[in-house]
């Protein structure tokens, strides 16, 4: 079986929030009750040749191929699924050290009020039967989508070709 | 027993020896053998070990010890059936002597194993300068699972009610911890004036410290032991320190840094700190390498050569060894060297948590920069160079996870300034 990955297009991105929605209800997220969100929407203002120019991007864990907080995490509480590649948490192994949060270095763990990691998972409950983790499903715009790594590249490469025409 | 190195016959028509002896069995020599088996190395693997089989974390013995975890929890790699991936454990012994020129290791009970690689991943153990060596009164420690037994056994006790512990970094202050979460007073002693010597800024470390007394507990800086009676008292001992004072502990303990485990000889290896090793984990011997807190590589902050005792170090030393060992004996191409590693601690006490990575030395060309929040979040940056040639060489950050999203915004930097000391240092 080819491997999938979430890929993202800025260009697409309309900075709905629609998946920051979408993944607080499929981890049943309760922000009142202390959890944290994991993925978050920025919006960013540039200028480029005399005009503003606004973009929005949707982050969440890269799920590295070459994940530190891997090496980092003493506790193994970090662990690669075998299934999806994706990094994911056992919550219930985490001394709350924050090991992790040092060796990330695009700021994803965050701990929750009882000390413990929170983070995204990639939705490896869903990938592993097929679904797309529940931020693409629901983009609207196609922003964030989730595809063979083969099929990403591809695309990612034909934008780069347009680019330079 | 005596051993022969196992052999191959490649393609070509060459025997090879196929044979990689692994001594020590923790966060280095465990990395090792899952790169080495990643890799695809099929041979023999030979694991020599003071320790158990099954490996245990040394970052989770003070939370055993607080009554946090259970003590299975701290054997982290138990679902993984490391064994599979050794042939050969030898396990509660340990190394005497290295021949590299014969390759060939001896064993303490006299057997000798041959290797194609040797990997030494020893660790360190902890040192106890100015404890009377002559006094009855035997010091715990934080170290091992069997330390972590006794200190358990002891802060369970319901005689044990003031504890000493000496020694202000990383083990000292979640040794500190776990005594707080048993309900026993604890004194801190350290000889600097500041907790955290190496990994906190004095303002830093200052703050720390109103935090710790603050939650109970009662600090003695900047003094040291003199002397220990363990004869006119029933049960523990009193200390009495330089300045003159004199207390009853029921328990002390020790947690005063760590010395390479170097208790083998062998002709011709290079030993400073620890044993020197390069981007491949390789020592000055052919087919020897070294990692974890046994080696002595460089700090990419600082640009020296010195030990640096941190799990991810370790993790990383070791596999980046394990690869390269495997590379050679597979002739596959060279792995990506491991360029050195940069000193970054996050230390968490209670609701205290203390963050630092790279250099936080002040010096010539050097400037700091300092911010505290209404939340009571401190950030103090070392930069060296000026105007456009400044670079953040360090970063020191203190936050109370108490505090309305005090440790999520730490959390949130620091591993972004970390990458920026890193790749700057790289550069």
């Amino acid at each position: 079986m080819t491997r999938k990955s979430l890929y993202f297009d800025v260009q697409k991105c309309v900075g709905c929030y629609a998946c920051a929605v979408a993944c607080m209800d499929q981890n049943d997220t309760d922000l009142l009750g202390g959890d944290l969100m994991f993925r978050s929407v920025m919006h960013v203002e540039n200028m480029e040749a005399g005009e503003v120019r606004i973009a929005h991007v949707s982050t969440a864990c890269m799920h590295c191929d070459n994940a530190e907080c891997l090496d980092a995490c003493p506790s193994r509480a970090l662990r690669r699924d075998p299934e999806s590649g994706a990094v994911i948490v056992r919550r219930e192994l985490c001394i709350g050290c924050h090991a992790c949060a040092m060796a990330c270095p695009f700021g994803i763990p965050r701990f929750g009020g009882d000390g413990t990691i929170q983070k995204c998972d990639g939705c490896y409950a869903r990938t592993r039967f097929g679904y797309a983790p529940a931020c693409a499903d629901i983009c609207p715009t196609g922003a964030l989508s989730y595809l063979d790594i083969n099929e990403a590249m591809a695309a990612k490469q034909a934008r780069f070709g347009a680019s330079l025409v | 027993m005596e051993r022969g190195i196992p052999e191959r016959e490649t393609a070509a028509g060459h025997r090879l020896p196929e044979q990689v002896v692994v001594v020590g069995f923790g966060a280095a020599g465990t990395s090792a053998v899952m790169a080495l088996r990643e890799a695809g190395f099929e041979g023999s693997i030979v694991v020599v070990t003071d320790g158990d089989p099954n490996p245990y974390s040394p970052v989770l013995t003070s939370y055993y010890v607080s009554g946090r975890i259970e003590r299975e929890h701290c054997f982290i790699w138990s679902d993984l059936d490391l064994s599979t991936l050794v042939d050969d454990m030898h396990a509660h012994s340990g190394i005497v002597s290295i021949d590299a020129g014969a390759h060939e290791v001896t064993l303490v009970d006299g057997s000798r194993i041959g290797y194609s690689k040797l990997l030494i991943a020893t660790g360190a153990h902890p040192v106890a300068p100015g404890f009377p060596e002559t006094c009855r009164y035997c010091p715990l420690m934080l170290r091992t699972m069997e330390d972590a037994d006794l200190l358990r056994r002891a802060l369970l006790s319901p005689s044990c009610k003031r504890v000493l512990v000496s020694g202000t970094s990383m083990v000292g202050l979640k040794a500190l911890e776990a005594c707080l979460d048993r309900g026993v007073v604890v004194v801190l002693l350290g000889r600097s004036r500041h907790i955290m010597r190496s990994a906190a800024r004095p303002l830093v470390a200052k703050r720390f410290e109103e935090l710790l007394v603050e939650r109970g507990v009662r600090l003695r800086l900047a003094q040291s032991v003199s002397d220990v009676d363990d004869e006119t008292v029933s049960a523990g001992c009193t200390v009495t320190f330089d300045c003159g004072d004199s207390e009853h502990f029921d328990e002390v303990i020790l947690a005063q840094g760590t010395k390479p485990n170097l208790g083998f000889t062998c002709e011709g290896l290079e030993i400073d700190q620890g044993l020197s090793v390069d981007e491949f984990r390789r020592t000055n011997l052919p087919d020897v390498y070294a990692a974890g807190d046994v080696a002595q590589a460089v700090d990419v902050g600082t640009g020296e050569r010195r030990v640096i005792g941190l799990w991810q170090n370790a993790v990383q030393q070791g596999r980046c060894a394990g690869r390269a060992m495997a590379a050679e004996l597979l002739d596959l191409a060279n792995p990506l060297p491991f360029p050195g590693s940069l000193a970054s601690n996050t230390i968490h006490v209670r609701d205290i948590l203390v963050a630092s990575a790279g250099s936080l030395e002040e010096g010539e060309g050097r400037s700091l920069e300092m911010s505290k929040a209404d939340d009571g979040t401190m950030r103090v940056f070392v930069y060296e160079g000026r105007g456009d040639d400044r670079r953040l060489v360090g970063i020191n950050i203190l936050a109370t996870t108490s505090s309305k999203g005090g440790s999520n915004l730490l959390d949130c930097e620091i591993g972004k300034y970390r990458r920026a000391i890193l790749n700057a240092c790289l550069k």
